[in-house]
């Protein structure tokens, strides 16, 4: 038989009322309803990765290189991220690649030649006409920006290889003037 | 399946309050556990079993089974992976043999792809630049802007912006960027620290520079 233990100042008492106060909390079920709710948070976020880096993501170019096809800012555009992995990709798409330059820098650019392909670019775009021809080396890509004017790209940093390309852009989702599949054009 | 039977002290009245309020917290309880949904029988006996039918059996395991993969392939992508060596370019460092189960197992993490910051001498994994479905390690021998001495005959050549400079440890059977020149860094896949099997060679794999080759600057 358990004695309760008469406490001998009013400290003392609320002390040990605080303690019992404490003991009622029910901290297992607070403990194991906290801890499924950081699972369940932890599988979401870790199902929002997986879509969105090897299903379907979500992109925000911003730059002069791609005009008249982007805007400058402000648009969003849906990645595919599917295409690149099976190879589906090929002249006249816009793909997002990280760039040779700065791997933390990802950049939208067409393609306009796959390998064995001969390309033919303006090398002076603007300031003269000539033109170069290269033959595009196994397992790379020629890439540039639509506005010749205003892009760094393969004439600058050349063939890149096709592991660097991160996604298909195919379909814009915002400014609703402009919404629907990206023209693939050669 | 299983069943489960409350055993109560009074069980001629299974509608008192008591027995109402063992079986709720009692099921409670097991729901914690369980991701099927539990149900306890108001039946009087001394055995306690769980009820589970066969086809929500299935669909846990199936969704066990999916959220286990996506935790997984999360995993994979932005912490740590584990790759199994095929090639000899990393001999002795690292050897493979025919069979993918005798081959060494590296570990290789991911957190130096969020700033592309390496160290020369970090053995990392890359993807080829003439095929992008192989994945080459090898080791890091010269940084972005570095000048580096080739081995063979006495070139120099700077490592252009945004490129480094890949050799296998074994030269002679190593197909890198003596051939292939200097690779982007957005090929890079990972960087290989630790050797887990076979379990003679489990240990770090050091940052090393190869010994008779001039330092770049």
């Amino acid at each position: 038989k358990i004695i309760p233990i008469e406490p001998s100042s009013p400290s003392a008492a609320a002390m040990s009322r605080f303690v019992r106060r404490l003991a009622g909390i029910p901290w297992r079920q607070i403990a194991g309803e906290a801890s499924s709710v950081g699972l369940l948070m932890a599988q979401g976020l870790c199902a929002v990765h997986v879509v969105s880096e090897h299903v379907l993501g979500v992109a925000f170019p911003r730059g002069p290189s791609m005009l008249p096809a982007l805007n400058m800012a402000g648009d969003v555009l849906l990645t595919d991220k599917v295409s690149p992995r099976r190879g589906w990709v090929g002249p006249g798409d816009v793909v997002l690649l990280l760039s040779p330059e700065d791997p933390r820098k990802i950049v939208a650019k067409r393609v306009l030649g796959m390998e064995g392909d001969e390309v033919t670019y303006p090398v002076d775009a603007g300031n003269s006409d000539a033109t170069k021809t290269v033959v595009v080396p196994q397992g790379h890509i020629w890439v540039q920006g639509d506005n010749i004017y205003s892009s760094n790209d393969s004439r600058q940093f050349g063939p890149v290889p096709y592991g660097l390309v991160k996604g298909k852009m195919s379909y814009r989702i915002w400014p609703p003037s402009r919404i629907g599949s990206i023209d693939s054009k050669e | 399946s299983l069943r489960l039977h409350g055993t109560e002290e009074d069980c001629s009245d299974r509608t008192s309050s008591q027995c109402i309020r063992f079986r709720a917290q009692f099921t409670a309880f097991l729901q914690c556990f369980c991701t099927s949904e539990v149900q306890i029988l108001p039946v009087c006996s001394d055995r306690i079993v769980l009820i589970m039918g066969a086809r929500s059996q299935l669909w846990s395991i199936a969704k066990m089974s999916v959220t286990g993969g996506v935790i997984g392939v999360t995993i994979s992508d932005r912490y740590v992976t584990v790759v199994a060596i095929k090639g000899h370019s990393m001999h002795p460092t690292m050897t493979a043999t025919d069979s993918a189960l005798r081959g060494d197992i590296v570990l290789a993490e991911k957190a130096c792809l969020d700033q592309y910051k390496f160290s020369r001498g970090d053995v990392i994994l890359f993807k080829c630049p003439s095929n992008h479905k192989e994945v080459f390690v090898k080791r890091l021998i010269g940084l972005p802007g570095e000048w580096i001495q080739l081995p063979a005959s006495s070139e120099i050549i700077k490592v252009p912006q945004g490129h480094c400079w890949v050799e296998g440890d074994n030269a002679a059977r190593s197909w890198d960027s003596r051939s292939f020149g200097p690779i982007p860094l957005g090929l890079i896949n990972g960087r290989v620290t630790h050797i887990i099997w076979p379990p003679s060679k489990i240990g770090r794999v050091e940052r090393k520079w190869p010994e008779d080759r001039i330092p770049p600057f």
